[in-house]
């Protein structure tokens, strides 16, 4: 597609432009180095601990290794129709958004390398659920935006992406990590690896919800879009939560388990529904403009990003 | 002294295992599914261990569709069924690869557990 024009020589980038704020935040908040987490404790950790407890760690592992990895290959069709659309400002904060996602991909693989896992396959803990939603669901609603990029198109594609892949399932697999490990008191250099990815994912979830809700502002048939297709996402989605949380339960209720870990899967399963809830009230404020430039004005207004 | 030992062969091994689950069903029960091995190496071979509504019993071949699929080598499986060998540290240490329903081979243990072979 040739260019007819360039925003920053017919005018200037805006500055107020809430993507570009969240551009700025990533700059400032994004600069931690996977390389740089000290993985060596977690290498001990992990060879103390039983083969029940290591086995333990594998399912959430196996659905983040393969998760940020997805993510950071299906990302590039968003790039390329906000690009297209001549959203610059979206433009440029999604280029720290695609290398917070391959940092992602990395921190989890050099884990995997570092305690001594780097070989196993462990797709095999990937539930019908999660293929529905990684395998299909988010590489199917991306791509679409390569030779569809309406608004329609586009809230689908950051619902499965930005609200379901990573306001539900991501934000409750954090969850997890602390809820096993923190309390546990183990594994310290992958949960330093989990805050940071989730002060990364709490700037990708407000690109999501703008996203979305620019799209919506004044336009009910929009917004009806985003809340059919998140209905649509969550058997799935809370089907990947149930069969992580039904493996625990499976595992601890053999009599020769021999696991220290504790975890409340009943606990775990409300906190995913908690997450859906909450993503659908966050896009749902949407109610109050009237347009999207009500909205941005709002967000500038706010300060919120 | 060495003692003579000759290693029972897989088919023998699994007509063991369906021996010893016949003799009493009512251990496998809430363990239904279909187990299938997929021996590796000497002795090669694809057997079943079926928990179903007739009963639990073993077969050679792949006579049901398996809820799980076990592939490891025959002295692993015997190591497996002595108890010398549990399935976690097997599949943690590489020696066992599943593919299928994980919950199901979680139970192996449990199934291989309820039997003095």
């Amino acid at each position: 597609m040739a260019h007819e024009s360039f925003q920053t020589v017919d005018g200037e980038i805006n500055w107020n432009a809430p993507m570009y704020r969240l551009y700025e935040k990533a700059k400032k908040n994004g600069k931690w180095n996977p390389a740089d987490i000290d993985f060596t404790q977690d290498k001990m950790d992990f060879d103390g601990m039983t083969e029940d407890e290591k086995i333990t760690s594998m399912p959430l592992v196996a659905s983040f290794s393969a998760g940020e990895e997805a993510v950071t290959l299906d990302i590039l069709p968003m790039v390329y129709a906000m690009a297209r659309q001549g959203r610059l400002e979206d433009t440029m904060f999604l280029t720290t958004f695609m290398h917070d996602e391959a940092k992602h991909t990395e921190m989890f693989s050099r884990w995997q390398q570092q305690v001594g896992v780097g070989e196993m396959e462990l797709s095999n803990f990937h539930s019908d659920s999660y293929k529905r939603i990684f395998y299909e669901e988010l590489p199917g609603s991306m791509e679409r935006l390569n030779v569809d990029d309406s608004p329609q198109a586009v809230i689908r594609a950051a619902t499965v992406y930005n609200m379901v892949v990573e306001g539900i399932l991501a934000e409750s697999g954090y969850h997890s990590f602390r809820e096993i490990f923190k309390k546990a008191g183990l594994l310290p250099g992958i949960l330093q690896g989990i805050d940071y990815l989730n002060q990364d994912e709490g700037r990708h979830l407000q690109f999501g919800i703008y996203t979305i809700q620019r799209l919506c502002a004044g336009k009910d048939e929009n917004l009806k879009v985003f809340h059919d297709y998140m209905d649509e996402l969550w058997p799935d989605a809370f089907g990947v939560v149930e069969y992580l949380t039904s493996l625990y339960d499976v595992q601890m209720a053999q009599d020769w388990t021999n696991s220290s870990l504790d975890f409340d899967s009943e606990a775990m399963k409300k906190y995913a529904k908690r997450q859906f809830d909450i993503r659908k009230k966050q896009v749902d404020r949407v109610k109050n403009f009237n347009n999207a430039q009500e909205l941005d004005e709002q967000l500038v207004k706010a300060g919120t990003v | 002294m060495a003692k003579n030992y000759v290693k029972p062969s897989m088919q023998e091994v699994f007509q063991i295992i369906d021996a010893a689950v016949k003799t009493d069903p009512s251990v496998t029960k809430g363990k239904e599914g279909v187990y299938q091995f997929n021996i590796k190496d000497e002795d090669e071979g694809t057997y079943q261990l079926i928990i179903d509504e007739n009963g639990p019993r073993t077969v050679e071949g792949a006579e049901q569709d398996p809820y799980v699929i076990l592939t490891l080598k025959a002295d692993h499986f015997r190591d497996l069924v002595a108890g010398d060998l549990n399935p976690t540290a097997a599949f943690m240490g590489g020696k066992l690869k599943i593919k299928g329903n994980m919950g199901l081979a979680l139970k192996l243990q449990t199934v291989l557990n309820s039997f003095d072979f």
